[in-house]
């Protein structure tokens, strides 16, 4: 199940500027896998974008890779 | 890459005027290089001309932000394990990426958000490298055409729907891009007209019995 969390890191890290300062955690939990996404101060609106827009797609992108694997997964990203 | 082409012109000003008005571009959008000044020498007599070559910056050609977001996706599918290869298309003035595979399925559920959502993130991935320029569309053997076949018949639908029952007609919800669709699949009737209702995720399209209002 490390997949999504692979996932999750190769978007973050083509949106900021500050590649190597993102880091990905996984809590794996029975049903739903919670993804918490870490990043450069100064690229957290990157990976926010306009109104949560950049946010909102890579949460998208996420669910729809997790239904192959049969589960849910949440995108946090923290501050 | 686009070979180097040379123009001529009575100035360098009129020259790289010349090879906009050729190539279709903005003088930013080109490398210049002057090989002659020019000049207008005494009433004519030993004028010479300007001459310069330019070519296309790399930045503006489509091939490289094909590349770009070829590269981004493979990476991305890759990473998530999905069995989807990205498949470029130059076209004229936009770059397509069909999305091939197995896993390509995943992107096009629940009216294809997620292709929405994956053709916004490679946009903005490339733009962020080689600046904003010809669009990126992503799909998945001709999903969206078929996507934007089915909302013009459905607007019809509505729109027959309306007249008959003199009554407004609500269609499902639907992003910009779509409720765009369906405005301007029926703008030219003039027995109904549309407007948009709700707001977020329940913005959808109405389509009024009646001619469009004058305002």
């Amino acid at each position: 199940m490390g997949k999504l969390k692979e996932l999750v890191e190769q978007m973050a890290k083509a949106l900021v500027d500050n590649p190597d300062a993102v880091q990905v955690n996984e809590i794996e939990g029975e049903q739903t896998s919670v993804i918490e996404l870490r990043v450069a101060k100064e690229d957290l609106g990157k990976v926010i974008g306009k109104q949560g827009r950049t946010a909102r797609a890579m949460r998208t992108i996420l669910s729809a890779a997790s239904t192959k694997l049969r589960k849910r997964a949440v995108l946090e990203i923290i501050e | 890459m686009m070979e180097e082409k040379i123009f001529e012109a009575k100035s360098v000003d009129q020259a790289i005027e010349e090879a906009c008005r050729v190539l279709g571009c903005l003088p930013e959008d080109l490398e210049i290089e002057i090989l002659e000044h020019g000049s207008s020498g005494l009433f004519g007599i030993g004028a010479k001309k300007a001459k310069i070559k330019v070519r296309m910056k790399p930045e503006k050609l489509l091939s490289e932000r094909a590349n770009r977001a070829v590269m981004f996706l493979k990476e991305l599918f890759l990473s998530g394990e999905l069995k989807i290869e990205p498949q470029a298309q130059l076209e004229k003035d936009y770059v397509k990426i069909n999305l091939e595979g197995e896993d390509a399925a995943l992107f096009t559920a629940n009216g294809g958000t997620a292709l929405e959502a994956l053709e916004f993130l490679t946009n903005k991935i490339v733009a962020r490298r080689l600046g904003v320029g010809a669009k990126i569309v992503v799909d998945v053997n001709g999903f969206r055409e078929n996507r934007e076949r089915r909302l013009i018949k459905m607007a019809r639908e509505a729109a027959d729907k309306a007249k008959r029952t003199r009554k407004p007609i609500s269609l499902p919800p639907m992003n910009a891009k779509e409720r765009r669709i369906v405005h301007l699949a029926l703008k030219d009737r003039r027995d109904v007209h549309t407007r948009s209702a709700g707001e977020g995720e329940r913005r959808h399209v109405v389509v009024y019995p009646g001619p469009p209002r004058k305002k």
